[in-house]
């Protein structure tokens, strides 16, 4: 309560026109990361990211962003505060999958051609090691409590479990044929692997270690991301224009919407669903419980938006 | 034997180091656009079937498809001057007027997993918007790509493909 008072009376003093959800979303073809109001519709800031950026994570714990430049082989690093890069880091030979420990002290880097993963200190930014995985290593999350990581062995058809404390693949899970992108449901005990090649999307059990259910979604599955209540899954369907709606609990896809060309990064703000057109330089904005567009917001060129890119600042939840 | 299992680690190496790099390049894109006087109705009618390019593209010559304009049939495009293109398709919505397409090997183009779609949209007082879009890689997977083969050749003739095409089905239209 305390808290919330605090914050309300920073708002009053300050900030409180920018403190709706801001979406960080990559711009591969202009090489920066364009920051959206989602509330004002409207870029508040275009920040260089080195060379080609796709992958990106928000990090709220950790007070900043983090932004894979594959062909710099480069993590530029946002303050979220002040939306300014405060730094840069060398990453192996070709960074794609990111995520930060939702502790906010690490970071994890796919290194899609070496084959590792690298981590990184979220604080001071200096390399803290690297653990060897499957072959092209792509999405990236980690478990609620900052222990345990997952990483979509793309090209093993399989998703690698890695202990963090350890520095080690311990184990890997079968899912479907070409995962890209995962995610974790907020309890930490379901990851969803989306396969781009057979056009599903494979639900793990973590307890079980194994795939429980897999669901047909629309071709090529590239980007995914929950409600607010953990209840739907929204996911991308690249070659589809279209986004499969996912209710969590049945674990059944319940629709499918239209959606904008071409369409990678997805997350949600509130009632609003993002969704990033590779194809038409765009953000489609969408109503998040009836599919019903709402218009979009131009991008920088060829936008991808890979990982979690939305922040929503505390006020604003 | 120690020569020759040192040259085998060599050949491994530089295998490997090769391989590593095979997918260096980042997807292009390509997206162009026509206005055409000619209802939806008719322009889709003209551009869905998968077997008759030649009916509107001027640098295709002749086709042969597999399975008619039916999700899965791979048509051969005989190119004008020479040069084939095998592209199977992908999806046909004649609700939404769309079909899209891949070939995994440019052929005559200068890409590598090329897809593409076209759209019909009704435009303003019953004119009808064709919209051709394309993602591709360029044909050199490796990094240091020699000219004709890098991202500026991909683009330049996917972006040739689709506007003389586009141009000339509206020639054919509005005939």
């Amino acid at each position: 309560m305390r808290r919330f008072a605090v914050l309300l009376a920073l708002c009053a003093a300050a900030t409180c026109a920018s403190a709706g959800p801001l979406a960080y979303i990559t711009n591969q073809g202009s090489h920066e990361v364009t920051v959206v109001d989602v509330d004002a519709s409207t870029i508040v800031a275009r920040l260089p990211a080195g060379k080609s950026p796709a992958g990106v994570w928000v990090s709220e714990a950790a007070g900043k962003a983090f932004v894979s430049a594959p062909d710099s082989a480069t993590i530029t690093v946002i303050d979220l505060a002040s939306r300014a890069v405060v730094g840069e880091m060398k990453a192996g030979r070709s960074p794609v999958g990111i995520t930060v420990t939702p502790d906010g002290r690490r970071v994890l880097v796919a290194d899609w051609f070496s084959h590792r993963v690298l981590v990184f200190d979220a604080a001071s930014h200096a390399a803290l090691g690297e653990i060897a995985v499957g072959n092209a290593p792509a999405g990236l999350v980690a478990s609620p409590d900052s222990r345990t990581a997952y990483v979509a062995n793309r090209d093993d058809n399989a998703v690698g479990v890695l202990d963090l404390d350890a520095m080690k693949q311990t184990g890997v899970i079968a899912v479907g044929n070409h995962p890209f992108a995962l995610e974790l449901s907020a309890d930490g005990r379901t990851l969803y692997a989306l396969n781009v090649w057979s056009d599903d999307v494979s639900v793990v059990d973590l307890a079980q270690s194994r795939t429980v259910a897999t669901l047909p979604v629309g071709k090529a599955p590239y980007g995914i991301a929950f409600s607010d209540d953990g209840t739907r899954a929204y996911v991308t369907n690249q070659k589809g224009d279209s986004v499969s709606v996912i209710d969590t609990v049945e674990r059944r896809v319940i629709a499918t919407w239209p959606s904008v060309v071409y369409p990678e990064g997805v997350a949600v703000a509130g009632t609003k669903l993002l969704v990033v057109s590779w194809m038409d330089d765009l953000v489609g904005v969408y109503d998040a419980r009836t599919g019903q567009s709402l218009g979009s917001i131009e991008l920088g060129r060829n936008p991808r938006g890979f990982g979690r890119f939305m922040h929503k600042p505390a006020a604003a939840r | 034997m120690r020569f020759v299992s040192a040259f085998v680690m060599m050949l491994a190496a530089s295998l490997a180091a090769s391989f590593a790099h095979a997918h260096g390049p980042t997807r292009q894109k390509a997206f162009e656009t026509i206005t055409i006087k000619a209802s939806p109705d008719a322009v889709w009618a003209k551009v869905s079937d998968f077997t008759q390019l030649q009916g509107w593209h001027p640098a295709v010559e002749s086709s042969t498809a597999t399975n008619g304009s039916n999700v899965g049939s791979v048509r051969t495009l005989k190119l004008k001057g020479g040069g084939e293109l095998v592209e199977t398709l992908e999806s046909i919505d004649p609700a939404a007027k769309k079909f899209s397409y891949r070939a995994k090997d440019g052929g005559a183009l200068p890409v590598t997993n090329y897809s593409s779609n076209l759209t019909v949209k009704a435009g303003d007082g019953g004119t009808s918007v064709v919209e051709w879009r394309g993602a591709f890689y360029r044909k050199y997977m490796n990094n240091d790509p020699p000219k004709g083969e890098d991202d500026e050749a991909a683009l330049t003739a996917v972006t040739g493909v689709y506007k003389s095409g586009l141009e000339n089905l509206k020639k054919v239209m509005e005939k």
